[in-house]
């Protein structure tokens, strides 16, 4: 089933307009038009950002994909598919009754793809059987270097496959490529990276974490390539992403990126975004995997001029220590990629809707990774990940030193009998301190991290978390997702 | 040139400022003047304290003005009128003086730049008068006709009629460029900020609408100035009618025959409160509202984010400094400590003094963030069910039937970039369709796909207003757990897609929506 790396044309156009669905055109246009890429009867799938419930940035922008919609019709495209699987643990149903996508994809003449079934799951004439069925038919195991990765079978079988995707900042990869948007046409289950009965040391010194990510990214990346590729920076999610945090901030820059290839639409993107390839390990990468990197030199670009419309941007922090946060002070230790990633969202989740937690909660101490510092102040000690539970059972915090109860009848008497007093040293106990919260997992899930978080302050004491908790029930905790994790499991 | 009646008054208005130094005790002047362009007639030693706050803070801290009235004919300027005043202290005009229309020339508004013409006039009140001035305010023809017309009868209309009739006034001159003023004050670039960000939507429109939502009230405001009193009384009653009459008027404590002791502020109220017969007075120190409306005016619209959290965090800081910046009688029973404990046992902690100023903001801003987007469109439909109480039918039907104003937000950034008013035929176009789908679908062809649709039924806001900020703070729960029954009925409160904290209002009973609210609005601390 291993579709064939073709070679595409390295032509990509700049495109730039007053709005969004214009820009599209634009760039369409300057390639040729719609007709180069879609053929009269073709099935259409279009993969967009499908993250989370929650407005533009975090998923794809709905005026491009109706623009990109009305085009594939125009192009004479018989049947359009849109999906996409969102973050752990989060049915595709779920994001469709929120956004109200089912409904408004069919008013634009095209269908929602609920790849993980979810579609089935409410359905009571529907049972395991039937539902394992359903999934063994819905999805193609394709093998490459020995790993089998689940590929739903509409893509494979879709004449045309395109990609839209929102640049968004990435505390990973610096920004959301293509490359990275077409990762997530398989589960999240198996986009998870597991460690191996691996030293700690080796693991993250060499950063495994990363490295496998990127080889399971352009392994996916090789089993189906996009015929058509938007990277739509036209608003561009700055300062910390990819989804929405306190220090998000949008910048509009009016551009679109578009082209055949995937590779040459992101490296034009890197290069828009004052970046090097040496920026991108995802690139670097994919030259040592024998897929095709062409030289910048040797793509042509069409439209908009590339030094004309550099763009500065904002990226996330690449330390986790470089999030400023009230009331938590960061001690990191040597981590790999998987707890950085998780560790940064959870800090940028507290930091943006647990203001007035950390305000009633004010010694924090927050310790990842291997072997970290030895913190001077403190607190509440927040053990992320296994490495840091791990690394610090010999550490001075797991223990605190009381000064034993003072003798007072004996002292009494003393005095009573005027005994001469003897310098005593006052008895010093240990005694183990409760006060270290541990978040396992390698790397731990954020959800996982909330829960305990919360169980630990005691949700009096965390009344933004408390609320938060509340809300996300409505997607995070329903019987849907329990559903979706019987259905992985099937 | 200028409406007769305005220019008496304000002849009368210059008359009392000029004279007021020789006076001896000018409080107590018995001649009333009217607030120039209202028919609110008001001590003139009350108004010269208004000019001499107001407008040095808010227009120009400057001495001497020059108004300059032209006509614009073929894209050429002809000054009809000029008029200077000396101006001994900033704001306060004493004299007037006609100067010769000749003394200078005004090309074309387009060609000229107000800095030039500044320039201009200063150097030729320079040469001819030997004066400086420090303001230029350039009323267009069409400017004074509006104001004649305005002050037709000005002094026999209503409290009501007047604030619609000044609110179209204001919008024609601002949105016409009827008036200019150099040095431009914030004031000014706001307000025209203000009527270039609502489109079509008029203020007088805008004035109707609040006004609506406001329920019957009946209060008195004490005031305080670094050196004067004031108060003011406010009323709204509802006429059998159907329709409001309102009340506002200004009031030295010398002419209501009181004598307020500066160090017993309680006590002050209860005098006035007897005196004027009104259920709450409420004392205000003059600087923080000066300061809170200086904060407003600064705002550059389009509004950012950070500046509107600002804003809100200042007014609920305020808000929570009762008995510190605000005060008022009779003492709601909600600030008494043993009230307060005993509903602290049963579970809720309702602090008023507490409030979270600081973080009420971040959790709403963040939430609307999160849900709707960093860029987002708004469509906000207003019905009133009190209008299509007869109609029967789908709830679109019903809405059709009952929308009364449909708009559109568009937010970028977080900042309100755009306001558009829908047509309703339009949005309700699809007469086979019963559901908002519908509604989503006809304003996606003409203004792009809305990120979300509220439906807001007025009586809804009404409630609100009335349980939630006109009896913030009295103990009676019943009407305002009514209130938030209504935000969990969708008849009178829809959010479409249903986004969860919409889904959490709904699914909550009202006595759990508070318990998980309240620890977020009140702080857990008492010290």
């Amino acid at each position: 089933m291993l579709v064939q790396l073709k070679s595409k044309k390295l032509e990509v156009a700049i495109s730039k307009a007053e709005r969004p669905k214009e820009s599209l055109k634009k760039g369409i246009d300057l390639l040729g038009g719609i007709s180069k890429f879609i053929e009269v009867g073709d099935q259409v799938f279009i993969k967009f950002n499908l993250n989370l419930p929650g407005g533009f940035p975090i998923n794809t922008n709905f005026d491009v994909l109706e623009e990109l919609i009305k085009s594939c019709k125009e192009g004479g495209a018989s049947k359009i598919y849109l999906g996409s699987f969102p973050v752990k643990g989060i049915p595709i149903k779920i994001l469709s009754d929120l956004l109200n996508m089912k409904e408004y994809f069919n008013s634009l003449g095209a269908e929602l793809a609920f790849l993980d079934n979810s579609n089935y799951y409410d359905k009571k004439e529907i049972n395991v059987e039937q539902l394992k069925k359903i999934k063994i038919d819905s999805f193609t195991k394709v093998k490459i270097n020995d790993i089998e990765y689940p590929i739903p079978n509409i893509i494979l079988n879709s004449n045309k496959f395109i990609s839209v995707n929102q640049i968004n900042v990435n505390p990973l990869f610096k920004f959301n490529l293509s490359l990275l948007n077409s990762y997530s046409i398989i589960p999240s289950k198996y986009r998870e990276i597991g460690k191996n009965q691996q030293n700690n040391s080796e693991y993250n010194s060499a950063d495994q974490y990363k490295k496998e990510m990127v080889s399971n990214i352009l392994n996916i990346f090789t089993i189906k390539q996009p015929d058509l590729v938007i990277n739509d920076l036209f608003y561009l999610l700055e300062g910390a992403g990819p989804v929405i945090y306190k220090d998000s901030k949008i910048k509009k820059t009016n551009l679109m990126i578009i082209g055949e290839d995937a590779i040459s639409v992101d490296l034009i993107t890197l290069k828009i975004l004052n970046l090097e390839i040496d920026d991108c390990e995802i690139i670097q990468k994919a030259q040592s995997k024998n897929i095709s990197v062409p030289k910048i030199s040797n793509i042509k670009v069409l439209g908009e001029k590339v030094e004309e419309n550099i763009i500065n941007v904002d990226f996330c922090v690449s330390k986790i220590e470089d999030i400023k946060m009230n009331n938590v002070s960061i001690y990191p230790g040597k981590y790999c990629s998987g707890c950085f990633k998780q560790a940064y969202h959870l800090l940028n989740f507290m930091k943006t809707y647990m203001v007035k937690d950390l305000k009633y909660n004010p010694t924090n101490t927050f310790l990842i990774g291997e072997n970290p510092i030895e913190p001077e102040k403190i607190g509440n000690v927040i053990l992320f990940g296994d490495c840091a539970i791990n690394s610090t059972k010999s550490y001075k915090f797991r223990k605190l030193l009381i000064e034993a109860k003072k003798n007072l009848i004996g002292e009494a008497k003393n005095k009573l009998f005027k005994k001469p007093k003897a310098k005593k040293k006052p008895k010093i106990k240990e005694k183990p301190n409760k006060n270290i919260l541990e978040l396992p997992g390698c790397p731990p899930d954020i959800f996982d991290c909330l829960e305990l978080i919360m169980n630990y302050y005691g949700k009096e004491n965390v009344p933004n978390l408390n609320l938060l908790t509340k809300m996300n029930e409505f997607w995070f905790k329903g019987k849907l997702n329990d559903e979706l994790k019987n259905w992985e499991a099937l | 040139m200028i409406n007769k009646r305005f220019k008496d008054n304000w002849s009368k208005i210059l008359s009392f400022n000029k004279n007021r130094d020789i006076l001896d005790e000018p409080e107590k002047v018995k001649e009333v003047v009217r607030i120039p362009l209202s028919p609110i007639t008001i001590n003139p030693n009350i108004l010269y304290h208004f000019f001499e706050i107001l407008y040095p803070k808010f227009i120009n801290d400057q001495q001497n003005i020059l108004d300059i009235i032209i006509h614009v004919v073929d894209k050429k300027n002809k000054i009809l009128g000029l008029f200077l005043y000396k101006t001994k202290k900033a704001g306060i005009h004493e004299t007037v003086e006609i100067l010769p229309d000749k003394l200078f020339k005004i090309k074309s508004l387009e060609i000229e730049r107000l800095d030039d013409i500044f320039s201009k006039v200063q150097s030729a009140l320079l040469k001819e008068k030997n004066i400086q001035i420090s303001s230029i305010r350039i009323f267009k023809k069409e400017a004074i006709d509006l104001i004649n017309t305005h002050c037709e009868k000005i002094e026999e209309v209503s409290l009501y009629e007047f604030l619609n009739r000044i609110m179209n006034l204001i919008h024609k001159i601002l949105e016409k460029d009827l008036f200019l003023i150099y040095p431009e004050p914030i004031i000014f670039h706001f307000l025209k900020s203000v009527v270039k960000l609502l489109n079509k939507i008029q203020l007088s429109n805008l004035f109707k609408f609040i006004e609506e939502i406001l329920p019957e009230f009946n209060i008195s405001l004490l005031i305080d100035g670094n050196t004067t009193k004031l108060i003011a009384l406010l009323q709204k009653k509802i006429l059998n009618s159907g329709k409001s009459d309102l009340t506002l008027k200004f009031l030295s404590p010398e002419e209501l025959g009181i004598n307020l002791n500066d160090s017993d502020i309680k006590n002050n109220l209860s005098i006035i409160q007897e005196k004027l017969k009104t259920e709450k007075v409420y004392y205000l120190n003059q600087n923080d509202i000066i300061s809170f409306i200086s904060d407003l005016f600064e705002l550059l619209i389009p509004i950012t984010k950070e500046n509107l959290k600002f804003l809100f965090q200042k007014a609920l800081f305020g808000y929570r400094s009762f008995e510190k910046h605000w005060d008022m009688v009779p003492r709601p029973t909600i600030y008494n400590n043993l009230v307060r404990f005993l509903i602290r046992l049963i579970g809720f902690n309702l602090n008023l003094k507490k409030i979270s100023h600081w973080a009420i903001p971040e959790v709403i801003f963040n939430y609307i963030d999160f849900y709707f987007g960093l860029n987002s469109k708004i469509l906000l439909i207003i019905s009133d069910l009190n209008r299509a109480k007869k109609i029967k039918g789908s709830q679109y039907n019903i809405l059709k039937n009952s929308c009364v104003y449909t708009i559109l937000l568009e937010f970028e950034d977080s900042r309100l970039e755009n306001i558009r008013v829908i047509n309703k035929e339009k949005l309700f176009s699809d007469i086979n369709s019963n559901s908002l789908s519908s509604i989503r679908r006809a304003s996606k062809e003409k203004y792009g796909s809305p990120s979300v649709i509220i439906i807001l039924d007025k009586f809804l806001l009404q409630s609100i207003v009335k349980n939630f900020i006109f009896n913030h703070s009295k103990f009676s729960f019943i009407p305002k757990f009514k209130t938030l029954k209504l935000l969990k009925n969708e008849k009178y409160f829809k959010m479409y897609p249903e986004f969860p904290f919409y889904k959490l209002i709904k699914k909550k009973r009202s006595i759990s929506l508070l318990k998980l609210s309240l620890p977020i609005i009140i702080d857990k601390f008492e010290f």
